[in-house]
């Protein structure tokens, strides 16, 4: 077998195989356990933990070692196998890959073991820890990949663990209908992707190995000087980003993840903070040459992507009541935050990538805290996520509820938390981009709203579930987990106030892979600091509406009318969706094609036959039973057909 | 390789042919135990002649025409594919069954292997039409209440398709000296005057594209697929499609026998074909509410790929993209690796709905719902086939849908978004089946429903355990296919 790669197979190639490997086998090996013994279906919460913890120490022995010094070089490493054609697999390993292997292990560890409390009870437990095993080794695989097509395997292995997950209730109608939309919607981006990965591939097929990410990193330039115009990389680019927007949930194809919270909370946990949705944004930032060297609409398409959504999602999470749907379209919210940072590099260079994953990386913080804190609520109040029917829960479940409250203040961007150090530094990003290039003004402007929707949202939820009175029999009787849960809530709390101090250290392992110094943008500081000023107003608001009842926010939402209606209705969205096009249009679609199949191209067939068979009932009548007769006909057609070939023969 | 063992290919299953009528209620167990063993002398075979060439003059007639066979990258991974799905098919078929049903089984084996190896037109034909015959009996006798009608419609559909073929065959003989061989009866269509050139071709093409079978002649597939019994649907839908495949690949786009003198446009309606199989036999799935019925539009739209890739072939060569070469291999050996994708993933779906009808009695989606509670095995089956079949990755499915789809790019542009229109499709109509069939509540009118037989579960799992190994690490039989496609180039 012909190894394709830069350097020879040694223990860090071995650690990178594994971290994806180990928790990958885990999962035949629960499912096999759980099924023939109840021992093995106990233990299963713990095998798939620790699989998940062995992916994280060797995620972090990668780290630690010296291959990431920052000379020239030797920052990243890439080891490939022939796989089919020319397609190849392996591992490629760089400060942004490793980034992004130790958040996914080491949130889905915290994750992995609240679930051993949470799925204490089920049944089915087994089969829950082998597929969230599965889907966090999908994720690291994904993370690691070296080529695209592999990275597509486990991009859909992602998608299927998800589709599975989503579906653990499969008993449930909502449960099963969720699944089956998560995995449509999703498919719907998934295609696109696979025609960008064909653009890309027409670019590339003559090199040893297309589609290469190590080759996409290096050698687009050469492409784009070989082909003389940059055409084709940017409708690559549109395409791909069709497929971020099915996975990283944006605008048009976010429709499939609030729905997707009738799963168990920890499944939802897995998907907004750990797996699944900042697949897509990894994705984007590991092919970024491909934005930077395409036209320049690309670029701005990714932006403008991510700006409206952060923006349109933050509003219909002002008007939504089920606290897991909130957190959602939070998360759909952020994604877009990070998605426009992507976008601004198109103006301002690389190194917005790091900017982009430093939020990513707080944010799977944060929103596994609130997640998990959440699910802590859900667990005690017997899963009823009706904001309104929770109340005074502060006082019931302190450390709890104390978490979220970390949680929801960095994900505001409260200083001196994470969440400002990540957020508002895209938001000044964007201000700067502005400075070089006008057409960012909007998307600096919908980013700088977001920040006071997200604060609205935020404290509308907490300030509804904490304080106040308890409004339901089960609230009023929460209490605090057990200690299984409460260690990851600690944890992740603790991560989310101390990780702002990172943020430059951050930033310089990151350009690392683009050999650049960090940018220091100069902008007036009056504008640095309106997000804080915003994010101050929000507060307020939230006070006034939610926790002092001061304004009665029933009487807002009337005056608006429309604005509220069509807000509150998800911008129709879903309803074009699900309603006219999968209901009413393809069912339509189907069927006309279906009566087509049967009356015309198949009435054809059995047409022809019918004609035959009238026509046998007029041929019947020279069937007189004498046999001369026939023979005389035979002879008279083997004369004809002699005659008819001869001519044939004759003529040429 | 000893030319023994090239006797054994073709000979074994005749043989087999009568040892079940003898065999009395053990039937069943010698049909699998022989099947089996015939699968590992097969694989044997593919090991000892991995990515080699083999030709063997078995013998010749009074008349001049020999029976010459060739085992190549093509016809090898297909012997080995034909022995899997038959050796399966048994092995999930119940007891209760005559024994003469095992006979057929074994005759078409061989006729199909026939087909497969043969290197000479004539029998090419011969064995072409002699799969007809277990097939019109296997229907005909233990299919569902429409057999009659369906029978007859397969086989006058079919046959009428290889008259055409055979009109062609001989007037090729009649040009190379009545030798058929494919090497002397293909360079023959030079000599053939402008005005016949058109019906030889015409001729191979209706017969390999009913056979496949491709919109607009797929009418026959659904009907004789639903009313097969499930074993039969497992082998006609596995196999039968692949004779269609194989004749596309081998004798019609292939530049070493007919591929060369293939008019300009063909490339172009193939793949306007292969795109309009797709995306019709979605949508057409996505109406049905029989399950058997829309595993069976399922399988026309996998076979679209196959038509798809060779169009993209034949339109490059015909356009002069010769620059690309090195890429269009890629979509061909995608076409390819579908026939052997597809001859797995297929029967695990006709195998857990023919699980479900017997154990819950109906196959109509509203009358099921939420059995996964009663039949967790079926469950992980059915997901696990279904998956497969829609093309996800990880799967054999995917690796050719991936290169075709890639493929087909270059020679499309942006008309492929009716390709991944289709390809959504049908990831919808799968995933809405799961949902209506095994998710959401469950359907109580079902009452207390057992779980699949172990004759169901093993076969089918250890298909699914090879597509998924496929998916993985295609690449021993993608290697094949791979080499194959630089053959159907041109290359030797």
């Amino acid at each position: 077998m012909v190894i394709n790669s830069l350097i020879n197979i040694n223990q860090y190639v071995i650690a990178a195989f594994l971290i994806f490997l180990v928790p990958v086998i885990m999962f035949p090996l629960i499912l096999l356990i759980g099924k023939f013994s109840e021992t093995g279906k106990r233990i299963s919460g713990i095998l798939a933990t620790t699989g998940i913890f062995i992916s994280f120490i060797l995620s972090w022995f990668i780290y630690s070692n010296g291959t990431f010094s920052f000379n020239p070089g030797d920052y990243y490493f890439n080891f490939e196998f022939p796989w089919f054609g020319n397609i190849t697999w392996g591992v490629f390993v760089d400060p942004l890959a490793i980034t992004m292997a130790l958040m996914v292990s080491g949130v889905s560890f915290l994750i992995h073991m609240f679930a051993i409390g949470y799925m204490g009870k089920d049944p089915n437990k087994h089969v829950y820890f082998a597929e969230t095993s599965l889907f966090t080794g999908g994720m690291l695989g994904l993370v690691l990949s070296a080529n695209l097509v592999m990275f597509f395997l486990f991009w859909e292995l992602v998608g299927l663990c998800s589709y599975l997950l989503i579906g653990f209730w499969y008993f449930k109608p909502n449960a099963a209908s969720a699944a089956k939309k998560a995995f449509i919607v999703t498919r719907v981006g998934d295609v696109l992707l696979i025609l960008g990965l064909a653009v890309l591939y027409w670019m590339t097929f003559s090199s040893n190995d297309p589609l290469s990410i190590y080759n996409l990193n290096t050698q687009i330039p050469l492409i784009i000087s070989r082909m003389h115009s940059n055409l084709d990389l940017a409708i690559a680019g549109a395409l791909i980003l069709g497929g971020v927007a099915g996975k990283s949930s944006q605008f048009p194809l976010h429709v499939w993840i609030p729905d997707a919270m009738e799963g168990p909370t920890t499944v939802s946990a897995l998907i907004h903070a750990a797996t699944m949705v900042t697949a897509g944004i990894y994705l984007v930032a590991r092919i970024y040459p491909i934005y930077l060297y395409a036209l320049p609409w690309a670029g701005l398409l990714v932006l403008y992507m991510g700006a409206f959504t952060a923006f349109l999602a933050g509003t219909i999470g002002i008007v939504v009541n089920d606290v897991k749907r909130i957190l959602a379209y939070s998360t759909i919210s952020q994604l877009g935050y990070m998605l426009a940072a992507l976008g601004v590099g198109i103006v301002l260079g690389e190194s917005t990538v790091g900017y982009s994953l430093y939020h990513l990386v707080v944010h799977a913080f944060l929103k596994a805290l609130l997640f998990l804190s959440a699910g802590s609520i859900l667990f005690m109040l017997l899963d009823v996520r009706d904001i309104r029917k929770m109340g005074g829960l502060w006082k019931k479940m302190p450390i709890t509820i104390s978490a979220m409250f970390i949680g929801a203040l960095t994900l505001i961007g409260f200083p001196p938390l994470a969440g400002y150090f990540s957020k508002d530094a895209i938001i000044s990003l964007s201000y700067y981009g502005y400075l070089h290039n006008t057409a960012l003004f909007w998307a600096w402007f919908l980013l700088l709203i977001g920040a006071f929707l997200t604060t609205v949202y935020t404290f509308r939820m907490f300030f509804v579930v904490a304080l106040g009175k308890p409004k339901s029999y089960a609230a009023e009787n929460a209490k605090d987990p057990p200690w299984v849960m409460i260690i990851p809530l600690i944890v992740l709390s603790g991560l989310s106030i101390i990780y702002g101090l990172f943020q430059t250290d951050f930033y310089n392992f990151f350009n690392g892979v683009y050999q650049m110094t960090t940018m220091h943008f100069d902008i007036p500081w009056y504008i640095e600091w309106l997000p804080f000023i915003l994010v101050l107003f929000g507060l307020l608001v939230a006070y006034l509406f939610y926790a002092s009842y001061k304004l009665n926010p029933d009487t807002v939402a009337r005056k608006s009318g429309i604005f509220y209606r069509i807000v509150k209705n998800k911008y129709y969205l879903d309803v074009l969706f699900t309603n006219i096009i999968a209901e009413r249009f393809m069912v339509i679609l189907a069927k006309l094609f279906y009566a087509i199949d049967k009356y015309v191209v198949d009435g054809i067939v059995n047409g022809v036959g019918i004609i035959f068979r009238i026509l046998s009932e007029y041929f019947r009548k020279i069937q007189t039973g004498i046999v001369q007769y026939y023979a005389a006909i035979m002879l008279a057609g083997l004369i004809a057909i002699l005659i008819t070939v001869f001519i044939l023969i004759g003529g040429i | 390789m000893d030319d023994i063992l090239i006797y054994g290919v073709l000979l074994l299953p005749l043989v087999f042919t009568i040892i079940p009528l003898f065999t009395g209620k053990y039937s069943k167990a010698v049909s699998t135990a022989l099947s089996g063993l015939f699968l590992l002398y097969v694989l044997y075979i593919f090991i000892i002649e991995y990515n080699r060439t083999v030709y063997y003059n078995m013998f010749t007639m009074m008349n001049g025409i020999s029976f010459q066979v060739l085992l190549n990258s093509l016809s090898i991974p297909l012997v080995l594919l034909v022995s899997l799905v038959v050796f399966i098919a048994i092995s999930y078929q119940n007891k209760s069954i005559e024994n003469s049903y095992f006979s057929y089984i074994f005759f078409l084996e061989f006729s199909l292997i026939g087909v497969f190896i043969s290197y000479n037109l004539i029998f090419f034909y011969i064995f072409w039409e002699l799969v007809l015959i277990p097939s019109y009996f296997m229907l005909g006798r233990w299919g569902g209440p429409r057999r009659d009608y369906t029978s007859l419609k397969f086989l006058i559909y079919t046959h009428v398709g290889s008259v055409f073929m055979l009109i062609s065959i001989f007037i090729l003989g009649w040009k190379d000296g009545f030798n058929f061989s494919y090497s002397a009866a293909f360079p023959a269509i030079q000599n053939i005057p402008e005005s016949l050139k058109g019906i030889v071709i015409l001729g191979f093409f209706l017969a390999f594209f009913i056979k496949l079978p491709s919109f607009p002649f797929h009418t026959w597939a659904p009907d004789v697929y639903v009313e097969s019994p499930t074993t039969s649907s497992m082998i006609f839908s596995g196999l039968l499609s692949k004779m269609g495949a194989f004749g596309i690949f081998a004798i019609f786009i292939n530049k070493n026998a007919m591929g060369s003198y293939l008019p300009s446009w063909m490339g172009i309606l193939m793949i306007i074909l292969g795109l309009t199989s797709i995306v019709y036999s979605a949508l057409v799935a996505l109406a049905q509410k029989d399950l058997k019925k829309m595993v069976a539009y399922a399988s026309i739209g996998h076979m679209g790929f196959i038509t798809l890739s060779a169009g993209v072939f034949v339109y490059a060569m015909a356009n002069n993209l010769t620059s690309y070469m090195d890429g269009i291999k890629l979509v061909l050996a995608g076409g390819l690796f579908m026939i052997f994708a597809h001859g797995i993933i297929i029967p695990i779906l006709f195998g857990s709905v023919g699980s479900v009808e017997r154990s819950t009695g109906t196959r109509a989606m509203n009358d099921l719902g939420g059995i996964t509670k009663m039949m967790p095995n079926l469950a992980f089956i059915m997901v696990g086939g279904f998956l497969a079949s829609l093309g996800l990755p990880g799967f054999a499915g995917f690796i050719s849908e991936f290169s075709v789809v890639v493929g087909t790019w270059i020679a499309i542009g942006f008309w492929a978004f009716l390709l991944i229109f289709g390809m959504v499709v049908a990831a919808s109509y799968h995933i809405w089946a799961l949902q209506k069939t095994l998710f959401g509540p469950y359907n109580n009118y079902l009452g207390k429903i057992g779980d699949m037989l172990s004759n169901e579960l093993w076969p089918l799992l250890l298909l699914l355990i090879i597509a998924f190994i496929l998916g993985v690490y295609p690449y021993p039989i993608y290697h094949l296919f791979y080499s194959y496609s630089g053959i159907i180039m041109g290359g030797v």
